[in-house]
């Protein structure tokens, strides 16, 4: 019965083991810098030693990275997952392909973050909404496309499914990036950011009051109006640049 | 943020990282399955109303090779097989987000994070009902009916994930019989006691 064999569990594998949980159920993201050595070993109650036993075993397993001076989480899905899917987006359909997947899953996420939020994750919600409003009353539009990433995470997080959590983390990361589309272009019309405001109301609203059908029904409407509020502003800039040409023609022309 | 990190820590070819937690947490594999419910419905459906005859012909060759896996019984080429059928319904949703998203974590799975699909086509009674299944969705397909498609699909995923279940519950009650079967060497058996 040698396989039965009890092992006594090192401290440093505890520590890494609960950090790496962490990192799994979205405690800690990827991107994020680890608190300095000597407070996060007071955080976890461990001496600076077995931490850094730790952290030096969750580096080989390339969980975390030492850079300028800092540890990160690394990424979850690296390079592997986004070069392909930034090259793919770079043709103009793929802004579309990215909204109908995100409305598919955006839709169950938020249906079942109405389900499952525990009153932590209401909170959470709120507070992010919260965010957006603030930024939206001063028409900072970049401030406001950080608070609305940051309002949809807090609904992933509430969904409390770590899959979705992790690709719409990534995604959303890929989203900042401007991968799918110039999120500037939708933040910089008064009458669009109105409109996204309100839908993240109505998102809000129904998650808080636990009504899975309505959540869905809101997160999707939230996608199909970004869907064709993108498709007019594309409309837009073409008529603008043709009427540009136009007038390049007739200045030409004189 | 981190892409201000750089391509660090995964070179070409190597297995994501997301990949390497999700196995060492097995509880993960239900919110794998109930994230794939949700995307494999919605593509059957797209499917079912975007299938162009190409894709049509690529999932029944897709299908049959399942079949023919089976035939010759060879669990390995039919769960090899029966992936290559699952992307060929990502493909005909033409929506290649989804598609390169997806097949990510299709080549998760083939590295057998989450469980092991030959093991499910060793199993007779298993085998024909995946191949019931596999059936409904092409069906549903090439009938252009795309309910019938998300649900055949749905019911996939959920049989699956019973499946795995099943099979979990399996692996430990082996474990504790041949615990018990052993028991010789954890305590002085008598007969009596037998």
């Amino acid at each position: 019965m040698t396989k039965d064999r009890i092992r006594p569990a090192r401290l440093a594998e505890a520590i890494a083991g609960h950090i790496e949980s962490l990192i799994v159920e979205g405690s800690l993201r990827p991107g994020e810098r680890l608190l300095a050595e000597r407070d996060l070993a007071q955080k976890l109650a461990v001496s600076r030693p077995s931490l850094r036993e730790a952290l030096g075993l969750l580096e080989k397993q390339g969980l975390i990275l030492s850079q300028r001076g800092g540890t990160y989480v690394a990424p979850l899905l690296g390079d592997g997952f986004t070069a392909p899917l930034i090259a793919l987006c770079e043709r103009p359909e793929s802004t579309y392909d990215y909204l109908e997947f995100r409305s598919v899953v955006e839709g169950a996420a938020t249906y079942f973050a109405a389900l499952r939020a525990s009153h932590v994750d209401r909170e959470s919600i709120s507070e992010r909404f919260r965010a957006i409003e603030e930024a939206d009353a001063r028409s900072d539009p970049d401030e406001e496309a950080e608070a609305d990433a940051a309002f949809h995470l807090s609904v992933y997080m509430a969904c409390h499914n770590v899959m979705i959590l992790h690709i719409m983390g990534a995604l959303a990361n890929l989203l900042r990036q401007d991968v799918f589309f110039h999120r500037k272009k939708l933040y910089t019309r008064q009458g669009v950011r109105r409109m996204l405001l309100e839908q993240h109301r109505a998102v809000r609203e129904a998650v808080q009051s636990g009504n899975p059908e309505a959540a869905r029904a809101a997160a999707e409407a939230h996608v199909t109006f970004t869907r064709a509020a993108l498709q007019e502003i594309d409309r837009a800039d073409k008529d603008l640049e043709m009427s540009l040409r136009r007038f390049a023609v007739i200045d030409e022309g004189r | 943020m981190f892409h201000q990190l750089g391509g660090l820590g995964d070179g070409a070819g190597q297995e994501e990282l997301l990949a390497m937690l999700l196995r060492a947490h097995p509880e993960t594999t239900y919110d794998y399955l109930e994230f794939r419910l949700i995307v494999a419905a919605a593509a059957c459906r797209m499917a079912a109303e975007r299938a162009t005859e190409d894709d049509r012909g690529k999932l029944t060759r897709a299908y049959e090779a399942v079949v023919a896996a089976l035939g010759r019984n060879d669990p390995r080429q039919a769960a090899e097989a029966d992936v290559h059928f699952h992307l060929a319904c990502y493909e005909a949703s033409h929506n290649a987000v989804m598609l390169h998203i997806m097949r990510t974590f299709f080549l998760m799975l083939c590295h057998d994070v989450f469980y092991d699909l030959r093991q499910f086509y060793e199993r007779e009674g298993v085998r024909q009902l995946l191949l019931r299944q596999h059936k409904a969705i092409l069906d549903a397909i090439l009938a252009s009916d795309p309910q019938a498609a998300a649900r055949a699909a749905e019911r996939h995923i959920v049989y699956t994930r019973e499946a795995v279940q099943e099979s979990r519950l399996a692996g430990q009650r082996l474990a504790v019989a041949m615990r018990r079967v052993g028991r010789d060497t954890l305590a002085q058996v008598t007969d009596r006691t037998g």
